[in-house]
């Protein structure tokens, strides 16, 4: 499970489903990752277009609480101000947070390890990269 | 015309569906619509495939960049064999980090206002129920469902207003069992629903239709 894809999904139980605290779901801190970081600027430039916009979709307080929760608390408080126009001319400082953010929404994967719903409870388990977000019957 | 992905030679048919008629329909749907120019190109966009199965569609759709080069792709299964084998046909197809697969049943777990296109090719067939997973039988769930098969294609698009994003789309598959004229009368109220492919396969009618929120 991409670290992107922890930004749109919330617990599924229905009484949460008003609950402003289904989202983000909570991730164990023991959660295995894998880094996959591309050091290669080239590739990465060719992702800038698809990372400003990506910027512009996600909520970063929920980013950095999953951040924080797997013990990373290296991002900025606050959603870094780029647009598609500031991308046709980006000092060092721009382009080291579109490369760090690069790695971190897709090259950075939760392998195994669970999350839970601050609202129910409910823990929901990852196995193999693969979030399983099926309830059981009883909740379902 | 695009080429159809690839899929690795030890798919166990017997649990994951194998791509059929309806599946070519949609991703045949799929390419006229990009061919069409309906797919922003520049645009950062999210979408899913629910119940991807063999994985044929969502690699169709990331290996041909079916919507736009800046897309990030989510495909879904209920059924965890399917969603393995998504994700190796989706590497076999194309050298990307840009998707991600998850177990996960319809759209609940999907936060509002997020998914820019949705894609699905739902268990369609009518029957009396629709049926529960087993590690048994994982085939019946692909096929089936329920009364004039539209079940589970129903409950999905109650929950489709809430997830689509401003301009969001979805494209979904219909047989003539399912009787989509008269079910686009019943959305009417919330949604438009357009008809983009129709075929003739065997003794079924396969239609691919558009839905837009109103
Ligand atoms: C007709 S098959 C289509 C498979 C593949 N997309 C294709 O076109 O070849 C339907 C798929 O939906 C899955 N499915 C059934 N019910 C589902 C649900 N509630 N949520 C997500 N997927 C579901 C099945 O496991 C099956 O893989
Ligand atoms: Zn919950």
């Amino acid at each position: 499970m991409k670290l992107l894809t922890t930004n749109f999904i919330k617990c599924s139980v229905k009484a949460c489903d008003s609950n402003m605290t289904s989202f983000p779901l909570r991730y164990d801190n023991q959660c295995e990752l894998e880094l996959n970081y591309e050091d290669d600027e080239s590739i990465i430039e060719k992702s800038y277009q698809f990372l400003v916009g990506i910027l512009d979709k996600i909520d970063w307080d929920a980013l950095l609480k999953v951040c924080a929760d797997l013990g990373n608390n290296d991002l900025p408080p606050n959603k870094p101000l780029l647009t598609q126009d500031s991308l046709l001319s980006l000092n060092d400082n721009e382009r080291l947070i579109l490369k760090q953010l690069f790695n971190l929404l897709i090259n950075t994967e939760i392998v195994n390890g669970s999350m839970k719903c601050d609202s129910c409870e409910h823990v929901y388990l990852i196995k193999n990269g693969i979030p399983n977000l099926l309830l059981p019957p009883h909740l379902s | 015309m695009f080429d159809t992905p690839i899929l690795s030679k030890d798919i166990n048919y017997d649990h994951v569906y194998d791509p059929a008629e309806d599946t070519f329909l949609l991703m045949d749907a799929l390419e006229s619509e990009h061919n069409n120019g309906k797919f922003s190109s520049d645009k950062t966009t999210i979408s899913l495939e629910i119940g991807s199965g063999s994985g044929m569609i969502s690699s169709f759709i990331i290996k041909h960049k079916i919507f736009g080069k800046n897309n990030f792709h989510l495909s879904s299964d209920i059924n965890v064999l399917a969603v393995n084998e998504t994700s190796k046909t989706i590497n076999l197809n194309e050298h990307t980090s840009r998707y991600d697969t998850l177990l996960m049943s319809l759209l609940s777990n999907i936060k509002d206002k997020s998914l820019d296109y949705l894609v699905f090719n739902p268990p369609y067939v009518p029957s009396d129920e629709v049926p529960v997973l087993s590690s048994q039988d994982r085939l019946s769930v692909a096929l089936e469902g329920g009364k004039d098969g539209m079940e589970i294609t129903n409950i999905l698009i109650h929950q489709l207003s809430k997830k689509l994003s401003e301009n969001g789309c979805a494209y979904i598959l219909f047989c003539a069992s399912n009787k989509p004229l008269e079910y686009k009368e019943k959305i009417n109220h919330e949604y438009n629903m357009d008809l983009i492919e129709k075929r003739k396969c065997g003794w079924e009618v396969l239609s691919i239709y558009r839905i837009t929120r109103k």
